[in-house]
């Protein structure tokens, strides 16, 4: 019998069968109460200190016991927590409901199943944790705790808060294991896009090489963090629609400077379209998570719309005003009357800003591009992207560049991608095509003069972010090569050649360019 | 130096010659002692004149030379150690510089006259060190006593002292006969190299007064002979060893020689053998002739040269080719090969290689093999190969030609345009012929309807476009501009026919894969013969042709794998990963059945053989599919039980095929005893089944013939032709060949229906044609099996015919019957309530109950014995349990390639579900209508798109 059949019945003979409870008496049983209460609102540390006495005092106590898993899988001991939990599935039935029991049990059985066997990664003052699958994975992890130092600094300097060490992060190698430590499904996931999660003090994102083309992942860390932090200070209260507002509004702080929403063309034409025929989503609608809404538009659309209103308020009421949000529905107040309190307005006043600065934004062309779809990978081969060149002229123009490309005749390539880019200027995938080309024929300003108009719209198409990465470093602009492969890298860090450019830029011998310099030869690049 | 060195050597030599090779302890002492005087006494004069010379005394050799220069160099040295109060430091400086310029100017060798100074002395050490080295070398003794003196623990060891005892050791050496060498004689052995075989004769002279003398050779003891003041022992060289000799003194102590030997046994190497034709792997056609040289050498001589050939079946054949008495340095020769005598079919590969023996009589022979060539005799696999090289090299060429062009910008200056003219039309001039050749071998070929006018059509264009641009440069170079518009117009007439044959290839590639996976089928269809037969009636030829067929479906298999390999991305990487995963549980079918097969279990080898009628269906489902992606994530609760439920499913098809294959076979066992008892009484009964063949005949007419290919239009034309047979037999009243003609119709019959739903799983054909004409055929089997099963029951009182064997067979298999009918029930319990509740599949619950009801039947059938209604049951069981799983597997496929439905409509709906239509690959489709959009030359409009319209479908 498979290990999910297995535990299915073991679940099914546990939940319903009705042992007598069993709970420490009189004060001990409180604290365990108090204790239980801790762990919901991830106030772990105090949770952590009675459980722990409770446990010596109470070893074989199941309500006891069960809290002591939880609080286990809260701290990332997965084999502990499973042991525990299915050890008092039946029996601890005291503090919570069968459902939420089963409920922890699975995770704890599928996420001690999927990360057996994961490296670790860990910050030289053990703030930070990186667990990720052994192989490729290991370029993202080393990537990740630079990302996750500026994430913490840049979200503490914003939200005035600090979250308890170690800050763990979860590299899953595919969409199907985020699915099984989480309560997504793959349709889910792949009809929203959603491919990371922060839930049980930890943050889970997919490892890129399951997608297609990669994503931001080193945003999505910094999206995650916010919701981790926010989780803290909320003690876990913030509706859905606050907590995503603020994590997409202040994803990108660990960059630095003042924080503001990046709307892709796809989302924004989205937002002024359905604003000026007043068909948003409603704030409320949006429970229990965007990744069940039904389609990707609608993912979208509520992205953009909580961030701009996140942003609509911080423009008007700067970090304090955020600040003081979310410590008052910390305390147990309303998410709107707090945003209203904050401001010193009723909300409806707020939402009156808000749709004031969406009709001041500019309604997109018809050439804007859609909403960028996250395509998972399947199966091992290279995607070829050629089919997502739109015009046919175009698209035939490269497919006999890829002919010639395959064929090693890369001038001949050349002149096919060039009459490709001529047919379709702005079309990425062409664009990043003839740069490449150009690279290999050593004109980078050709390929730069082909790319550098496209960034601002399509500055998360990786290939043309590699590309230019190489280009800017062919001319010798050395700060930009390294920015904008940089940039690449925190897309898909599994393409060498942003990796052997930034090795071949770097004029340090630290410990970063020896990482780069290893990435492009380990992924099979051609280090200068 | 030299002088102490003298001392030390004449004195060690002597003391040598004083001990002799085993002194006592306190003579080493004095000896030792001895030695040390003697180099102190000589080295002691020479060491204090070397001490004179220490600091300023060194002025003294300067002395010699010049007076003046030795007082100076004293002075200065005197200055330099301790200046006196009140002198002039700077004339002191002065002083020391004049000096050191005035050293400077001296040559070493004219202050220490090393001539003057050493000569007499050193003449008179190198003499007695010269001396010493003789008497040391000449002497045995002398050698002895040095190595007691240099190992005086060794040799005082009480145990088994170590000591040079032996005074010579010389080995003679005599070579096995088949070497034919004269003996050798190797004295004062330390390394003996001895070819294996080998006999060796050893003569130990000990230097001391020996009782005895033992050797030890490895960890075997070889006493010797006395034979005076010698001692002998032979012994024959097997392996390498080290060797030690052991020798008794007259007191009874066992002295080890100091001396390290060894026998290396050198073996005997295998004879050297090449194939020097053919000289690669090579497809032959069934009348070639194949020439084959061969070159063998050996240092022993070279006996028998063989050809060893190894056919499919794996078993080896061997011809002799030479044989050489006596034995020959080298053997060279050639013969031929006809591929007829390999007795293999088309597509077969047979491998041949060449071996020769030496004459290597001791532990020979030693035999040489040559590298092995694989032939492949030519098929329509290794044709449609051929045609597949054929148009990629041309589309490479086509490629090329246009990537020179692109790469070189037509020139301003009139001699550059003609060379570039002169290049590009030499290129063009070669692909027109490439081209017509293919569209020659596209006319005689069965693509004739589709590629011949569309290479024809390229040629066209080409030579159109290459004429106009020849024109602006013959006989006068024309204007720029008009050239680069012609240039152009060429480079665009090679993009389109880059494209086209891009396209072209990616179908060829596909067409092929897809009739490797129909050969692999007539295959299987072979194994299930064969394996049958080899059940009826044992014996060592069924089961080697069996084996043979095997190994046959593995060589396609093979093919398979490495065609699909060769697509590389010209088709998409999910129809690679799927095919794979097919291909892969395909050879674990035909691994398992070979195992059944060599083991005795012809019930596991008839398991694998379902398996392998699966494996071989998800094979065609996998290549018609094309860009459907079976690896898709369908991983959630109810796809898991679904697929759960399959495996259920399959298992429960193979059981219940394997029952009905026995209480068939049980059936018409029992039919032929019965008619043979019968006799024509049975002719009466025959009338009305004889109207029924001819009706059941007259069915198969409604498949239409143009959807056949040679394999199914001949089955089609057998099966008729039974069915007519079957009808004459029963107006004849002849029951018994009505039986046996039934069979055949009903094998045939089966046959051309499961290779018409393979070819419409792969290709359905426009408007589905072929999937209606799959369908017919179904229908038409379904009569036929009908048919057989109608005749068989009218034979009458089957039960009284069977024998003990299959009564006792149908009933020990009753329980497994009523195991099967248990399992359909769960099976359909689980169909009905999915996880979630809802039911996986709708309707299915329905059918696998009416299966049931069938087993439930055939349980009772055979617990009273009754093969007809058993076999009839569990066929029917049998047969709708297929018919299901393949409705499943393609309804999964419609839901995957319809996602954005996002529902779960069965089309179970249908008897049989043969897709209508498929989504091909999705990227080729796209390509093809691009290609489709480009204006097609006058007069082939219509041919080019049929074309088209050919590749979509």
């Amino acid at each position: 019998m498979r290990p999910l059949a297995l535990l299915g019945t073991a679940l099914f003979f546990a939940l319903s069968a009705a042992p007598a409870a069993a709970m420490p008496r009189g004060d001990d049983g409180q604290q365990l109460i108090t204790a239980a209460e801790d762990l919901d609102r991830l106030r772990i540390e105090e949770a952590a200190a009675a459980i722990d006495a409770l446990a010596r005092r109470y070893p074989d106590d199941p309500e006891v016991r069960f809290e002591r898993g939880y609080l286990r899988l809260l701290r990332g001991d997965y084999a502990g927590a499973r042991v525990d939990l299915e050890a008092t599935l039946v029996r601890a039935v005291a503090l919570r409901h069968p459902d939420e029991r089963a409920m922890l049990a699975r995770v704890a059985h599928e996420t001690e199943a999927v990360t057996r066997g994961f490296e670790e990664l860990r910050s030289e003052d053990g703030r930070f944790l990186v667990r990720f699958a052994p192989g490729p994975d290991r370029f993202v992890a080393h990537d990740a705790l630079r990302v996750m130092r500026a994430v913490a600094e840049g979200l503490g300097a914003e939200l005035q808060a600090r979250h308890p060490s170690p800050i763990r992060l979860e590299i899953l190698p595919t969409a199907t294991a985020l699915s099984r430590v989480s309560s997504l499904s793959i349709e889910d996931i792949e009809r929203t896009g959603t491919i990371a999660l922060c839930k049980w003090d930890r943050l889970m994102i997919t490892s890129p090489r399951a997608l297609v083309h990669g994503y931001p992942w080193a945003d999505t860390i910094g999206h995650e963090a916010v919701h981790l932090m926010l989780s803290q200070i909320t003690e876990d209260r913030a509706p859905v629609w606050m907590q995503e507002g603020y994590a997409r509004f202040l994803e990108r702080r660990w960059r630095g400077g003042t924080p503001s929403v990046r709307l892709d063309a796809g989302s924004q034409g989205l937002l002024v379209t359905r604003a000026a025929t007043d068909t948003l989503i409603p704030f409320d609608r949006l429970h229990p998570s965007i990744a069940m809404l039904p389609s990707a538009e609608d993912a979208a659309l509520a992205f953009a719309q909580v961030s701009t209103f996140v942003e609509s308020f911080y423009r008007a009421h700067g970090s304090a005003g955020l600040v003081d949000v979310a410590a008052r529905v910390g305390r147990g107040e309303d998410a709107r009357q707090a945003f209203a309190d904050a401001a010193g307005e009723p909300f409806d006043a707020l939402e009156g800003h808000w749709r004031d600065a969406i009709g001041n934004l500019p309604m997109p062309g018809d050439d804007a591009p859609a909403v960028p779809h996250l395509e998972l990978r399947h199966g091992e081969g290279e995607p070829d992207d050629s089919d997502d060149v739109v015009a046919d002229d175009a698209r035939r123009a490269v497919r006999l560049g890829d002919l010639m490309w395959t064929a090693q005749r890369y001038l001949a390539a050349s002149v096919e991608y060039g009459r490709a880019h001529d047919l379709a200027p702005g079309d990425p995938v062409v664009a990043s095509r003839l740069a490449r080309a150009a690279v290999r024929g050593g004109d980078g300003r050709a390929a730069i003069a082909a790319l550098e108009p496209l960034r601002a719209t399509y500055g998360e198409h990786e290939p043309l972010l590699a590309n230019l990465g190489a280009a800017y470093a062919l001319v010798g602009d050395r700060a930009r090569a390294i920015e904008t492969s940089r940039a690449a890298t925190e897309i898909n860090p599994f393409d060498p050649e942003p990796h052997c450019t930034l090795a071949a830029s770097s004029d340090a011998d630290d410990d970063d360019t020896a990482f780069q310099r290893d990435a492009c030869a380990a992924l099979g690049g051609h280090p200068e | 130096m030299i002088v102490g060195l003298a001392a030390l050597a004449v004195s060690a030599v002597g003391c040598a010659l004083l001990v002799g090779p085993l002194p006592h302890a306190a003579l080493l002492g004095v000896a030792w002692t001895l030695v040390s005087g003697a180099v102190i006494a000589a080295a002691w004069r020479p060491a204090a004149e070397l001490a004179a010379l220490r600091g300023v005394g060194v002025a003294s050799l300067l002395q010699r030379l010049d007076p003046t220069l030795g007082s100076a160099t004293r002075s200065a040295w005197e200055l330099a150690v301790a200046t006196p109060p009140g002198a002039s430091p700077a004339l002191v400086l002065a002083h020391q510089r004049s000096v050191r310029d005035r050293l400077l100017h001296l040559r070493p060798t004219a202050v220490v006259r090393l001539r003057t100074e050493l000569g007499r002395a050193t003449s008179v050490a190198l003499v007695l060190l010269l001396a010493a080295a003789a008497v040391a070398a000449g002497s045995g003794r002398a050698r002895a006593g040095l190595f007691a003196l240099t190992h005086p623990l060794a040799t005082s060891r009480a145990d088994a002292p170590t000591a040079s005892v032996v005074e010579s050791f010389d080995a003679r050496l005599i070579y096995p006969a088949y070497l034919d060498r004269q003996p050798l004689r190797v004295p004062g052995a330390t390394r003996i190299d001895a070819p294996v075989g080998s006999t060796l004769e050893l003569r130990v002279v000990p230097r001391i007064a020996a009782r005895r003398v033992e050797l030890v050779i490895g960890d075997a003891r070889l006493v010797t002979t006395r034979a005076g003041d010698a001692f002998t022992a032979s012994l024959l060289v097997r392996e390498d060893a080290p060797v030690s000799v052991l020798v008794t003194d007259a007191g009874g102590r066992t002295i080890r020689d100091s001396e390290r030997r060894a026998i290396h046994a050198v073996p005997d190497a295998a004879p050297a053998v090449q194939m020097l034709s053919p000289e690669s792997d090579q497809t032959i056609d069934p009348d070639d002739v194949l020439l084959l040289s061969y070159g063998a050498t050996d240092d022993v001589g070279v006996v028998d040269v063989d050809l060893v050939i190894t056919p499919p079946d794996g078993r080896e054949r061997r011809r002799r080719l030479r044989s050489a008495s006596p034995a020959s340095d080298s053997l060279f020769g050639d013969t031929t090969l006809e591929a007829r005598e390999l007795g293999v079919e088309p597509g077969d590969r047979v491998g041949v290689r060449i071996e020769a023996r030496d004459a290597n009589d001791v532990d020979g022979p030693g035999v040489g093999r040559s590298e092995t060539r694989t032939l492949t005799l030519a098929s329509e696999s290794t044709r449609r190969q051929d045609g597949i090289d054929d148009l990629a090299a041309v589309r490479d060429a086509a490629l090329l030609s246009l990537a020179d062009r692109l790469e070189v910008a037509v020139p301003a200056d009139e001699s550059s345009a003609l060379t570039r003219f002169a290049n590009g039309s030499a290129q063009i001039t070669g692909l027109l012929a490439a081209l017509g050749r293919l569209s020659f071998a596209a006319r005689v070929g069965e693509t004739a309807r589709t590629d011949a006018p569309l290479y024809a059509a390229m040629v066209t264009r080409l030579r159109r476009v290459l004429a106009a641009e020849r024109r602006l440069l013959e006989p006068n170079v024309g204007a720029i501009e008009a050239r680069t518009t012609a240039d152009r117009a060429v480079q665009t007439e090679l993009e389109n026919d880059v494209l086209a044959l891009t396209d072209m290839l990616a179908r060829a590639r596909v067409e092929d894969a897809a009739a490797i996976a129909r050969e692999l089928e007539q295959l299987r269809r072979e194994i299930a013969s064969l394996l049958r037969e080899l059940t009826r009636a044992p014996s060592d030829e069924a089961r080697a042709a069996l084996l043979t067929a095997i190994g046959r479906a593995e060589q396609r298999l093979a093919e398979l794998r490495a065609r699909l390999g060769a697509m590389g991305t010209s088709a998409p990487q999910e129809f690679g990963n799927v095919t794979e995963s097919e291909t892969r549980e395909t050879q674990a079918a035909l691994d398992a059945m070979r195992e059944g097969l060599l083991a005795g279990d012809l019930d596991a080898a008839e398991r694998a053989l379902t398996s392998l009628q699966q494996q071989i269906d998800g094979i065609a489902r996998a290549l018609g599919q094309g860009e459907s992606s079976f690896a898709e994530a369908h991983f959630g609760e109810r796809d898991r039980a679904l697929a759960e439920a399959m495996d259920m499913l399959q298992g429960l098809e193979a059981e219940e095929h394997e029952l009905a294959t026995a209480s068939g076979n049980a059936r018409t066992e029992a039919a032929h005893a019965a008619l043979e008892t019968l006799g024509d009484r049975g002719a009466g009964r025959a009338e009305t089944l004889a109207e029924q063949a001819r009706s059941v005949a007259g069915g198969f007419d409604a498949i239409p013939p143009n959807h056949l290919g040679t394999t199914e239009r001949e089955e089609h034309a057998r099966t008729q032709q039974r069915l007519r047979d079957v009808a004459d037999a029963l107006a004849s009243g002849d029951l018994g060949e009505a039986s046996r003609m039934a069979e055949e119709a009903d094998n045939d019959a089966e046959a051309l229906a499961r290779d018409l739903a393979l070819e419409a799983m792969m290709f359905p054909g426009h408007d589905g044609e072929t999937a209606d004409a799959a369908r017919a055929a179904q229908d038409a089997a379904r009569r036929t099996r009908d048919l057989r099963g109608a005749i068989d029951r009218a034979i009458p009182d089957l039960r009284d015919h069977l024998s003990e064997t299959s009564r006792r067979a149908l009933q020990a298999a009753a329980p497994r019957q009523t195991a099967a009918a248990e399992t359909t029930e769960r099976l359909a319990d689980r169909f009905e309530h999915g996880p979630d509740g809802e039911p996986l599949v709708p309707d299915v619950g329905g059918d696998l109950r009416a299966i049931r009801e069938l087993m439930t039947a055939a349980r009772a059938s055979r617990e009273h014995e009754e093969p007809a209604e058993t076999a009839e049951a569990e066929g029917e069981a049998a047969r709708r349990l297929a018919d299901l799983r393949q409705r499943l597997e393609q309804d999964s496929q419609h839901r995957r390639g319809d996602s954005s439905s996002g529902g779960a409509s069965s089309e179970l709906g249908r008897p049989v579900d043969i897709p209508e239509d498929h989504e091909g690959p999705m990227e080729l489709r796209r390509r093809l209508l691009d290609a489709m959009s480009e204006d097609a030359p006058q007069g082939y409009d219509d041919a080019v798109r049929h074309y088209y319209e050919g590749l979509l479908r």
